[in-house]
């Protein structure tokens, strides 16, 4: 009875605590401005509500907003009254809210929507109370969050801001820490969706449309069932929709992958919650020989997870989402994992080029803890072989991309940590370029009018050219110069999109077109610069004003010796076939003509070359072909006798980078991360192993060459047969996307195939 | 203050800016011939629609476009008059359900559910060819599988060129079909520069959106009570296929319906198969018919035809594309087997195996087929078969895998093809 009446009391106090704890919600905005219901507003000035300190220099910003589409183009960024607003200033702030009683708390922070320009880089990093946390990123329509755990003590909470440049601060909520799992699965969830997702007044215009799982349920296993936790493994190349179940065959089948020596190689796994998990982290450990001394440390090994978007069908489709699998994200924090969806972790192995040739085992660990307090431990063997192998580039094809600088904006910042910060991308930027064994980007050469001529900004496109030379960026590089400035000069009217609006101009046009031409290329020559291709118009249309304008402007631009003109047309289009002989290079949809036909019609012309931009495996329209994406990549590419690959885009960011939904048309690609460093996609990954498959090709080839010139007929012949069977298995197509390909493991029991006929005819030698 | 109204306002005032035009589909007062000649009655009318806007050119003239639109009882009747200044140079390259978007065309999209979820859009160029498919969510390319079972006829006139069509409304996927029906005409041309014109007023991005469509009114096809649920051909399997239709009865009284499948055999006449069957009233059903085809149908079209009283309700016609080989693809023709492991070859039945005694004999013979290396029996127990293929002595090389699918000890179907063995990476 007594000790009965000892708990009540206990449990009666931890009622009233937590009954008497309060939430506070504090809106940063201008005075003025709408606040969201439930918040306390906080402007610039003190109040009862904040005390700033006496050295802050903060300026109270607000921003009108509408979600009006407007001629078919909707806003850039969604925001509601929480995130329209926010305080912002440079360098330091810091204040006081009084109000908040001592206590344990989680203080959520929200950033972004600063306005200014797009090459404006914020920089906030957050000290609230003992716990600290930051953020940073580029331009006006982004916006971030940071969740840090504090105590507050007499006094209230102190907030100290401090920023490497600009900082911007819209809302914090402050939650005591017994309330927070609530209020987040609860009333903030709401807020949450509508900064993040869409607002709730525009999202019920959209709709959802998920993957329909058609998986049964597999049946789980006593482990399984009491670790709430299931590990599986599927190829990386094979979708993980976010709430789908795994094949039966796929729980615990084992993690292996094989490798050359020097190629990066993905190990990936999943998990599988059966509960909710409130925290899951990973860390990898040593790929160890056979020997002590035999190692691959988990240095090389980089941890990444697959995050899944809100995407739409189509970049510039509204109204319609799902969520996919997209981003390859750092694991840094623990992340939550809700009952019933994926996590897929994505490994991948830079095997040292120096590395023994043999099996390599180790395993991850996964520490996966609920609400509760419950850790489980799971480990997952990984099998790693390295193959005596050095694989050989063909180095007549060319890897490119549609790609445009950051560094171009900086002369629209005003402060120097944003430049140094895209500086810094820009670096980032070309690093990962390199690393990915890309070669060409597209570049545009302005036009200066002096003395009434055009006269081409040379020592601006040095600073280009200079960025690619030091990167590896050695072309050729297709180029445009300004034909639509000239066009502007001669017609006074504007050529239109795609030129729809072009009407011939008078043959002083032509010339100028040959003379601007002239002085680039002697430039070019005394600069030593890489290749220019000549790329007067981007995807001209098909009418027949148009194909005749591009005739005569590629005309003009061959007069000059030497050079070479880039078109972006289907060149199977017979629209197209006056261009024909003034043409070099045809870049067009992939692979729209046959094999036989395209080194028939190089080895006619020299000169000649067929490139593609394989945009339908780009993200631009869906974020997951990635079995399209490495068959367009590798063998598909190796087949087509095509001779580059330069897809649209490198990284397309509207609004925020990580806000699909948001503006007309949306996000894929690369994203960045908050130092500038490229986040890659899955579907870049698909590129780099299609690539990959490419390199095992071409040294098979250039073995086979080697041995039948060194007498071994038979041998050479043997491999020979191989190859010949992969082609005939390759069911031919324009565009490797979704059907017809072969399944994710045959990729690699071709390129098993392949790297097993290298090692037996590297043993000839 | 807070309020957040005026956001509200501006978001339900989005539609309102936009200009939506309703037309009411007019009967066809006289029988009209499907000539590529507008010489009926119903053709001298003022036409539905005459005004069209430029898409994705600037202060561009644009030709003029005239669409009549007509129904009769069993269908929806088109004619449109295109002029054109330089008829010589019309563009006509596309094949049926080929980029006929990269042709002088017109264009027509119809929401027959009239629920602004899915439309069919139906693409036809100068010479009558015809591009049409169905789009099931907002964003997503056609399924140009569909067929529209449309008549056309083409004309190019010294200043213009015609489309003549009649489409049967039982070609259209929605059952019942709705009396109001958003729709969008739109038309390309290519003779100079590329142009695009639309009859739609609204803030348009993309011929498909179908928010912006306008509204065709009043099509008045006789209610039949009989409403179809679904329709699948099956699986498409070489040899024997199930085809089915799932339908209710909304009349208080059962009706007599017959189901024909049609589809073109070797010699190039229809092969049908028919099936009468009775649904009580208001009840729901679903009616199979089995089908024969073979691989040689592939890329050939299919119909399915529902008919009450010799009356056609519904049909619905597609391409035949992915037929299955009963002895299906391998899922990997290169394999690995160890030491102590066989290579697995996995591939599919497809077939109905249920209460059937089948047997796979496998047989692995050299590349130039001239010796037997190993062979292995198996039954088949699912649709799902794996072939375990060991001999201590294989080598890596290349063979030929050939598969005997037995009943009652008779071969019913074979199949040969190439594969590699190769060694295993993990051993």
């Amino acid at each position: 009875m007594n000790t009965l009446f000892k708990h009540s009391l206990a449990c009666i106090a931890l009622l009233s605590s937590t009954l008497l704890a309060e939430t506070y919600k504090y809106d940063f905005t201008s005075e003025k401005s709408p606040v969201q219901e439930g918040f306390v507003c906080i402007t610039e000035k003190d109040s009862d509500a904040v005390k700033w300190a006496p050295d802050s220099n903060v300026k109270a910003c607000y921003t009108p907003y509408s979600y009006e589409v407007k001629n078919g183009i909707p806003p850039q960024r969604y925001p509601i009254p929480l995130s329209a607003g926010n305080v912002q200033g440079m360098f330091k702030a810091s204040f006081t809210l009084p109000q908040v009683a001592p206590g344990k708390y989680h203080v959520w922070a929200l950033c972004g929507f600063g306005g200014g320009q797009a090459a404006t880089v914020w920089d906030v990093s957050l000290k609230a109370g003992d716990a600290t946390d930051s953020i940073t990123f580029q331009g006006p329509h982004e916006i971030m969050e940071m969740l840090l755990e504090t105590e507050v003590r007499e006094g209230g909470l102190a907030v100290e801001i401090a920023s490497r440049g600009h900082w911007v601060l819209n809302a914090l909520v402050i939650v005591p820490q017994e309330q927070w799992f609530t209020a987040r699965d609860g009333w903030f969830k709401e807020l949450w969706e509508e900064i993040f997702i869409l607002p709730k007044e525009v999202r019920k215009l959209w709709k959802y449309d998920p993957r329909p799982c058609t998986t049964p349920e597999p049946r789980w296993n006593d482990k399984q069932k009491v670790d709430g936790l299931a590990v599986y493994t599927r190829n990386w190349a094979s979708t993980i929709w976010p709430d789908h179940f795994p094949l039966q065959s796929e729980l615990d089948a084992p993690v292996r992958a094989f490798a050359s020596l020097g190629e990066s190689e993905i190990l990936n796994f999943a998990l599988y919650a059966l509960q909710e998990f409130e925290q899951v982290s990973i860390s990898v450990g040593d790929l160890q020989g056979d020997t002590p001394n035999e190692f691959i440390p988990a240095s090389e090994i980089d941890v990444r997870y697959v995050r899944y978007m809100y995407v739409r069908p189509n970049y510039n489709v509204l109204g319609v989402y799902y969520r996919a699998p997209d981003v390859l994200m750092p694991c840094r924090k623990p992340l939550r994992l809700p009952k019933g969806e994926n996590l897929r972790f994505w490994l991948t192995v830079r095997t040292p080029l120096y590395a023994k040739p043999g099996l390599y085992k180790g395993e991850a660990t996964v520490l996966a803890t609920t609400h509760a307090g419950k850790t489980t431990t799971v480990k997952v063997p990984l099998t790693f072989r390295v193959l005596p192998i050095r694989l050989l580039e063909d180095e007549s094809l060319t890897f490119g991309q549609y790609y445009y600088p950051p560094n171009n904006r900086l002369t629209q910042t005003d402060d120097a940590f944003s430049r140094a910060w895209i500086e810094n991308r820009t670096r980032r930027e070309h690093e990962h370029l390199r690393a990915s064994r890309h070669t060409c980007y597209n570049l545009t050469l302005n036009l200066i009018q002096k003395n009434n001529r055009f006269t081409p900004d040379f020592d601006r496109f040095q600073q280009l050219i200079d960025t690619a030379n030091r990167y590896g960026i050695k072309g050729p590089l297709p180029t445009g110069f300004g034909v639509t400035t000239i066009y502007m000069h001669y017609m006074k009217s504007p050529t239109g999109s795609h030129i729809v609006n072009i009407q011939i101009p008078p043959q002083e046009f032509f010339d100028e077109i040959t003379r601007v031409v002239s002085e680039i290329q002697q430039e070019a020559k005394r600069r030593q610069w890489p290749e220019l291709l000549y790329y007067p118009i981007d995807e001209p249309s098909t009418g027949s004003i148009a194909v005749e304008f591009m005739r005569r402007t590629m005309e003009a631009i061959k007069k000059v010796p030497g050079a070479r003109t880039y078109v972006t047309a289907d060149v199977s289009n017979t629209s197209f076939a006056p261009l024909a002989p003034f043409v070099d290079v045809w870049c067009g949809q992939p692979y729209c003509l046959p094999r036989e036909t395209v080194l028939k019609n190089m080895a006619e012309r020299p000169g000649l070359e067929y490139w593609a931009y394989p945009n339908h495996i780009s993200g631009e329209n869906d974020h997951t072909p990635c079995i399209g994406a490495r068959m367009t990549y590798g063998f598909g590419f190796w087949n087509s006798g095509y001779r580059a690959l330069i897809p649209w885009i490198y990284g397309s960011s509207n609004g925020s980078q990580w806000n699909y939904l948001d503006a007309k048309t949306s996000d894929f690609d690369n994203r960045v991360d908050m130092d500038g460093t490229p986040i890659p996609v899955t579907l870049w990954a698909a590129y780099l192993e299609g690539m990959d498959d490419g390199r095992y090709l071409n040294t098979l080839e250039k073995l086979i060459a080697r041995a039948k010139d060194n007498g071994f007929t038979a041998e050479a012949q043997r491999a020979q047969a191989d190859i010949e069977f992969i082609r005939a298995s390759i069911k031919v197509q324009p565009k490797y996307k979704f059907d017809d390909l072969w399944d994710a493991d045959t990729f690699d029991a071709y390129r098993w195939l392949l790297a097993s006929r290298i090692i037996e005819l590297q043993k000839l030698f | 203050m807070k309020t957040i109204l005026p956001y509200l306002l501006c978001l339900f005032s989005l539609p309102l800016l936009a200009q939506f035009n309703s037309y009411n589909l007019p009967k066809a007062t006289g029988k009209i011939t499907i000539d590529g000649e507008l010489d009926e009655p119903d053709w001298k009318q003022k036409p539905l629609i005459t005004e069209f806007r430029p898409f994705n050119v600037i202060n561009s003239e644009i030709p003029q476009t005239n669409v009549w639109m007509l129904q009769e009882e069993e269908a929806l009747v088109i004619a449109v008059e295109c002029m054109e200044e330089f008829p010589n140079a019309l563009v006509t390259k596309a094949r049926h359900d080929g980029s006929v978007w990269n042709d002088d065309h017109i264009e027509f999209f119809f929401d027959t559910a009239g629920e602004r979820k899915s439309c069919v859009q139906i693409l036809v160029n100068a010479k009558g060819v015809v591009a049409d498919g169905i789009i099931s969510t907002p964003g997503k390319a056609p399924d140009w599988k569909w067929e529209c079972g449309a008549e056309v006829q083409t004309a190019v006139q010294a200043d213009r060129w015609i489309l003549e069509m009649r489409i049967p409304f039982a070609s259209f996927p929605s059952s019942p079909l709705a009396p109001d029906w958003p729709f969008h005409v739109a038309r390309s041309r290519y003779t100079m520069n590329a142009m695009h014109m639309t009859a739609l007023k609204g803030p348009l991005k993309g011929f498909h959106e179908m928010q912006f469509f306008d509204t065709l009114c009043g099509i008045k096809c006789e209610p039949t009570g009989i409403v179809v649920l679904d329709q699948s051909f099956g699986p498409l399997f070489e040899g024997q296929n199930q085809a089915s239709l799932t339908l209710k009865n909304e009349n208080d009284t059962e009706r007599q319906l017959n189901i024909t499948v049609e589809v073109p055999s070797k010699d190039g006449s229809p092969a049908t198969w028919q099936q009468a069957f009775t649904i009580k009233g208001g009840t729901t059903m679903t009616a199979t018919l089995n089908w024969q085809c073979s691989l040689a149908n592939e890329g050939q079209p299919i119909s399915m035809r529902l008919e009450m009283n010799g009356k056609r309700l519904q049909s619905f016609s597609n391409i035949l594309k992915g037929i299955l080989p009963t002895i299906g693809n391998l899922r990997h023709n290169a394999l690995s087997f160890g030491n102590s492991t066989p290579a697995i070859a996995e591939f599919p039945i497809n077939l109905h195996i249920d209460n059937r005694e089948l047997t796979m004999l496998w047989e692995l013979w050299t590349d130039d087929g001239k010796a037997l290396v190993t062979s292995g029996r198996t039954a088949v127990a699912s649709n799902q078969m794996k072939l375990r293929i060991f001999q201590s002595f294989l080598k890596p090389d290349i063979y030929r895998l050939r598969r005997f699918l037995l009943e009652d000890g008779k071969t019913i179907v074979a199949r040969e093809d190439r594969i590699a063995l190769t060694t295993s990476p993990w051993d």
